[in-house]
């Protein structure tokens, strides 16, 4: 497992997810069954934002990107 | 067989406003008779469309009471809104109606529903089409999640193939605008946008800016069934979807590509 989906995991799972029975791995659909909220996703952004050291446009979070940890973190580390 | 103008829209717009039949802008535009047969004519279509999936026809009053609007969240979304009497909201959008109307509702199976409303919204831009008082009428679908989104598709395909049928030259973006704004404003549009909750429909009018919303496609999950607490008896979680058409603006979009006498032959063909 890569740094940065450690490190993404750790901060959803610790951060982000209140629920102690909630657990994401890498592959869990992160925008289905109301894991994350409207709040929860700013301080995703904002996260993921610091990680990779650059502002994510808007037009750029969008399923494809965002499915699971995996699909983020391979999004942001090829670019 | 309907042909698409060979006027400009530019020309189109100034003999619809020489007709009288679109005068004024935002707060003060004023229709004319064809251009109010016209919007019929789209109601029209659009409820026998409605009734063709098997949707229900529901009777719904001018105005909504504040109490209906509260449930919804309305007014965290929406503070601004202006009270028109004793009580009496004009509402941005008219399924606000439907959901009162299957407030603490057991469904026995998914259903449909129509209806239409006069809404009001203060629209900041004084752009043509872009009416502060105008009629929508939508569909509303209740059902389990997957059979929601399916409805949501087969509208996305009935009302593209409709418009296409009529020339408009439209295309389905993911809407920039909250359902349900709010406080995390931002937060709830860039999850609408992940999630892929609403859809607009828009109509190309080159002449005037961007293109025109005429109809939109949502999802929202089990916003509104919570709120208003209607589900299905199964105890499978109930979610609602909706079909929006703003009927002014379909009505000038077919006007402006067609041509005004075009767009109107349009109501005079279905009499005869």
């Amino acid at each position: 497992m890569s740094d940065a989906r450690d490190k993404l995991l750790n901060y959803i799972n610790g951060e982000l997810l209140t629920d102690p029975t909630r657990r994401a791995v890498p592959d869990t659909p992160l925008f289905e069954d109301g894991w994350i909220d409207s709040l929860k996703i700013l301080k995703l952004i904002a996260y993921i934002e610091l990680m990779i050291g650059r502002n994510i446009p808007d037009e750029e979070i969008v399923m494809k990107n965002f499915r699971t940890v995996t699909v983020i973190v391979e999004h942001f580390e090829s670019k | 067989m309907t042909t698409v103008k060979e006027m400009s829209t530019d020309e189109a717009m100034t003999q619809l406003s020489r007709l009288h039949e679109w005068t004024g802008s935002g707060r003060e535009t004023v229709l004319g008779p064809h251009m109010l047969a016209l919007v019929d004519w789209v109601d029209s279509k659009v409820v026998e469309f409605a009734l063709q999936a098997g949707a229900s026809e529901l009777p719904v009053p001018r105005l909504i009471d504040r109490s209906v609007l509260e449930r919804a969240g309305y007014f965290e979304s929406f503070p601004a809104t202006v009270e028109e009497s004793n009580g009496g909201f004009m509402p941005s959008a008219t399924c606000y109606h439907c959901y009162a109307k299957l407030a603490a509702t057991s469904l026995r199976e998914p259903g449909v529903w129509t209806c239409s409303a006069r809404c009001r919204r203060n629209e900041s831009q004084e752009e043509w089409g872009r009416l502060q008082t105008f009629t929508m009428r939508e569909i509303v679908f209740v059902g389990s999640a997957a059979w929601v989104r399916k409805q949501r598709q087969e509208w996305i395909d009935r009302i593209v193939a409709f418009a296409q049928s009529l020339h408009l030259v439209v295309q389905l973006d993911t809407a920039t605008d909250s359902f349900f704004a709010g406080g995390e404003a931002r937060g709830r549009k860039l999850l609408q946008q992940i999630k892929g909750l609403k859809f607009e429909l828009r109509a190309q009018m080159h002449a005037y800016g961007t293109p025109l919303a005429i109809s939109s496609f949502n999802l929202h999950e089990t916003f509104f069934s919570r709120r208003f607490n209607f589900q299905l008896a199964d105890g499978i979680e109930t979610h609602s979807g909706c079909v929006a058409f703003g009927l002014e603006r379909w009505a000038l979009a077919l006007a402006l590509t067609l041509g005004p006498d075009q767009a109107f032959s349009l109501v005079e063909q279905e009499k005869r």
